[in-house]
């Protein structure tokens, strides 16, 4: 069986070309992943839940943060820069809704409330501590000196290369402090995830996974919990 | 459930999301299980990794030198070093 749900590549302004599927299709939603090498780790999962909710005649972008991904723009100083490319890319595809992915739920604020779908949300404090904490892993496998606290405090001041990324001092201090804003549509958790959620879905921890699992079964759950929130 | 156990339940279900450890290997976690040291999974970027997930699912802070190899040397040690840590 072959269906032709159309897959492009779609111009957001100067913020370069975006994966886009299912652009005729009557709902359009935002797909914002996972940041930093997390997102690395969770970029197949993206890809999977927008082809699956293509399927249920839900288009997708995937947006593509500046610094990350095939972004040509480096890292923004500001977390804004990230909001605002989110901002743009939904403009561009009229969507009304999002689904992110950990991370990518700090920057979703240009979506309406009530179309938030945010998978496994995280604080940017967590965040940024993880950022810290690997930077302090590599460093201490290099028998190079380094605590987390120490490289965050790096970081904040100066600006610091982090799993492999050039981070701005502001950005890495917007991150410290950043949290999902508002309130979402929807949160959906890992199963052993006892944080407040909507709803929970089995599934691996794959941004944590030095080789990540295939991301099917996951990406079916999530896909269908969000097109039943959306249909009801 | 009271606190307690919530506590063994949720660490046990960090272990085995970062561990990737399965149902039957996960409900064999007995206290004197070793971490550390004893499983071939708990590598330095695995205590990195779970000490993530306890301080993102506890939400409880973790400072650098409270980070010792004797707190991840066996469970019964890290339910502990978790327990002493969350919120009354």
């Amino acid at each position: 069986m072959s269906v032709d749900v159309g897959l492009c590549f779609q111009e957001v302004g100067q913020l370069g070309t975006m994966l886009r599927i299912g652009r005729k299709l009557p709902e359009q939603a935002v797909v914002i992943n996972a940041l930093f090498a997390e997102g690395e780790r969770t970029r197949a999962l993206a890809s999977a839940i927008m082809r699956r909710l293509a399927l249920r005649s839900i288009g997708t972008l995937l947006v593509e943060l500046p610094g990350f991904g095939e972004s040509p723009d480096p890292l923004p100083p500001r977390i804004s820069g990230w909001a605002d490319a989110v901002g743009k890319a939904a403009e561009v595809i009229g969507a009304r809704a999002s689904v992110t992915i950990r991370g990518g739920a700090l920057v979703d604020q240009a979506v309406p409330e009530e179309g938030r779908f945010r998978f496994a949300p995280a604080s940017g404090a967590a965040l940024a501590r993880d950022l810290a904490r690997a930077a302090a892993v590599e460093r201490q496998e290099a028998q190079r000196p380094g605590t987390p606290e120490g490289i965050a405090e790096e970081a904040r001041g100066t600006g610091l290369r982090l799993s492999g990324y050039p981070v701005p001092a502001s950005l890495f201090a917007d991150l410290e402090k950043a949290e999902p804003l508002g309130a979402a549509g929807r949160v959906l958790r890992l199963a052993g995830d006892a944080r407040p959620a909507d709803a929970r879905v089995g599934g691996p921890l794959l941004w944590r996974q030095a080789e990540p699992e295939e991301p099917d079964a996951l990406a079916d759950a999530i896909a269908h919990d969000f097109h039943a929130w959306r249909m009801r | 459930m009271n606190r307690s156990a919530q506590a063994d339940q949720t660490l046990r279900a960090i272990l085995s999301d970062v561990l990737a450890l399965s149902a039957a290997r996960t409900a064999a976690i007995t206290p004197a299980t070793r971490l550390l040291g004893g499983m071939p999974e708990f590598d330095s970027l695995a205590v990195a990794n779970v000490a993530a997930e306890i301080e993102e699912r506890f939400g409880i802070r973790i400072a650098d030198d409270d980070l010792s190899a004797e707190d991840f040397g066996t469970y019964g040690a890290l339910l502990d070093f978790v327990r002493s840590r969350s919120p009354a």
